[in-house]
């Protein structure tokens, strides 16, 4: 097992040096002088040449690559023009609703999406079963932007049950926390339950379909016990590395559903630094979300080491 | 005369493989609907021009934020324009996006993904590089290169190339190394088939099907992202029209225009929907194992 997780974190690293590299090279794909376009058209000539020599423009670009990275290996992840707060204060700051968005999303598409996956598969092929895969299917279509605002329209502007925007953090109030986070979270997890839907439904009839299965029926077992007890347990791995994954893919969700329910998460600090041109905010939220991302990558697979010996041996 | 027989035996019995094959593909009622929509949509984007009923820029601010009425039959923008028309054009922007993108995105990652299947030590690399690209969620790593690029249609499909080739590249690639293991690639090897020779020839054509299955996933997830772009502001710019930018202008006023939102969400749903439907209906016909 050690043996295992070991190898797993040295694969790690070279996807962590090529996102390094990514992030590194954004500043340098600003089309002309980096230093001018980020202080503007009117910045006097004195500013750009002191920025140029801060920032190192002049150095060979591996050295400063080296001298990036080595700042960052020491917390030191760059400088908001505008925001006066240390970088990392700033990321906090944004990340924790994004966090608190993605988490809810998550348990709203998992209550919606397990049931309805082993229903599915439970009747395939008749009705419910289309139904829902046809559902399934416009959730995914639909961009989950677009969900928000079809909820805002109905629950907020129409029924004026829910907030259209806005945050309010738990120490103001859990309750307003949860009425101001619900139809974004709801946003949001619609289209994560439907592809874990789908996950539940072809994994479970892939179990449903097995030997042990037909035996257990031939037994005479209870079809709820087949269905819960012998089949759910085994269909639930391929259903945990899609909730795993979808966790990751919440989070780059919730980027444009914070912009649509003016949450002042990561998402929206990324659409302001553009307009106002803080490149180095950019980058900094491009390195966190791919290292949280590639960390929680590892954990599933790691996990996915301890749950089930055949992908240990696999590799090692 | 035995083998005539026998080669028109072969072609009847491949004809009538191709047509049990297409009645599969037409059986599925899914398929069928995502076949016309994707035709509608090209139809609508081409045919542009004759469709709308107004000139897409044209402003009249006697005329804004009218709602859907028989003069215009989607209602009209907060500068007075005709929302159907913008609409329309819309779908020109769409469909070259994604369109571009898809063909670009298969040009690059079939190139890489032959070559990283048949030699381990471009694999290496060009492995590791996908990766790393993958790593950083799509519209994240869309909208970093949408800002630093600038906004605009070129840089947008610049970007959603970086994006989206790495998928092609890895599936490609999957198979590459799958065939290159076959007993018939050792012996084209052993009879002095040049590499060129078997990467183009007897590589590609198994790859085909389950990379043009991919191309329509990203047609469809580069029509997402552009809106998601073009909503986030840093898109097509206006007053180009783009679902994207229509949807954020709605939303400034969504208290008093629903049709803002509404329209051109349908637009972009239905697309996607379609080339969602498409692709899985071309996975099912072209790989029938993987269901």
């Amino acid at each position: 097992m050690l043996k295992y997780i070991g190898k797993r974190i040295i694969a790690v690293i070279p996807v962590l040096f090529i996102v390094s590299l990514v992030v590194f090279f954004l500043i340098h794909l600003i089309p002309g002088d980096p230093a001018r376009v980020m202080l503007g058209d009117q910045a006097l000539e004195e500013d750009v040449i002191a920025l140029q020599q801060e920032m190192g423009l002049n150095d060979p670009i591996w050295l400063q690559y080296i001298k990036w990275i080595s700042d960052v290996f020491r917390g030191d992840w760059g400088e908001s023009l505008f925001i006066d707060e240390p970088m990392g204060t700033i990321l906090i700051e944004h990340l924790l609703p994004t966090l608190a968005l993605s988490f809810n999303a998550l348990i709203i598409a998992v209550v919606i999406a397990i049931p309805c996956g082993i229903y599915a598969a439970k009747n395939r092929g008749r009705i419910g079963d289309q139904v829902l895969m046809g559902a399934s299917m416009v959730g995914i279509s639909i961009p989950n932007f677009l969900i928000g605002l079809l909820l805002i329209l109905l629950f907020a502007v129409k029924l004026n049950w829910f907030p259209s925007s806005g945050y309010k953090t738990m120490d103001d109030s859990i309750g307003l926390h949860f009425k101001y986070l619900f139809l974004p979270s709801l946003a949001l997890g619609l289209m994560h339950a439907s592809l874990i839907t789908r996950m539940t439904r072809s994994s479970m009839l892939e179990v449903l379909g097995s030997d042990y299965i037909k035996m257990a029926r031939a037994k005479g077992v209870k079809e709820n016990v087949i269905l819960f007890r012998h089949a759910l347990k085994n269909a639930l791995l391929p259903i945990i590395t899609v909730i795993g994954q979808s966790l990751v893919s919440l989070l780059s969700g919730a980027l444009v559903t914070e912009s649509v329910f003016n949450i002042p998460g990561v998402g929206q600090l990324v659409v302001t630094s553009i307009n106002r041109r803080d490149y180095e905010v950019i980058q900094a939220v491009v390195l966190l979300i791919a290292l949280i991302n590639v960390v929680v990558m590892l954990l599933i697979d790691i996990l996915y080491g301890f749950a089930d010996t055949r992908v240990r041996m696999k590799t090692e | 005369m035995s083998e005539k027989t026998l080669e028109e035996i072969q072609k009847e019995l491949r004809k009538e493989q191709r047509k049990t094959n297409i009645h599969r593909l037409l059986h599925n009622r899914f398929v069928v609907l995502g076949i016309l929509i994707v035709v509608a949509l090209f139809l609508v984007a081409i045919f542009a021009p004759v469709l709308s009923p107004y000139d897409p820029y044209e402003l009249d601010v006697t005329q804004r934020l009218k709602a859907p009425s028989a003069e215009h039959i989607l209602g009209t923008d907060t500068f007075g324009r005709d929302l159907l028309s913008r609409i329309i054009y819309g779908a020109r922007i769409s469909t070259y996006v994604g369109g571009i993108v898809a063909v670009t995105t298969l040009i690059i990652g079939l190139i890489i993904g032959l070559y990283a299947g048949y030699y381990p030590k471009i694999d290496k690399v060009s492995m590791r590089i996908c990766d790393g690209l993958k790593a950083i969620p799509s519209i994240l790593l869309a909208i970093a290169l949408v800002a630093v690029l600038g906004a605009g249609t070129t840089n947008i499909i610049i970007s959603l190339t970086i994006v989206y080739f790495p998928d092609i590249a890895r599936i490609t690639r999957s198979v590459a190394m799958k065939v290159r293991e076959q007993t018939y690639v050792e012996a084209l090897k052993a009879s002095g088939a040049s590499d060129t020779r078997i990467i183009w020839g007897n590589i590609l054509p198994n790859v085909i099907s389950p990379v043009l299955v991919q191309v329509s996933f990203i047609f469809a997830n580069a029509v997402i992202t552009e809106a998601s772009l073009s909503f986030l502001g840093v898109g097509i710019p206006v007053p180009e029209p783009s679902w994207g930018n229509i949807i954020n202008e709605g939303k400034t006023v969504i208290y008093q225009a629903w049709w803002l939102i509404i329209f051109p969400a349908i637009a972009t749903a239905l697309s996607v929907l379609g080339l969602n439907l498409l692709g899985d209906g071309l996975r099912d016909y072209l790989d029938p194992l993987s269901n």
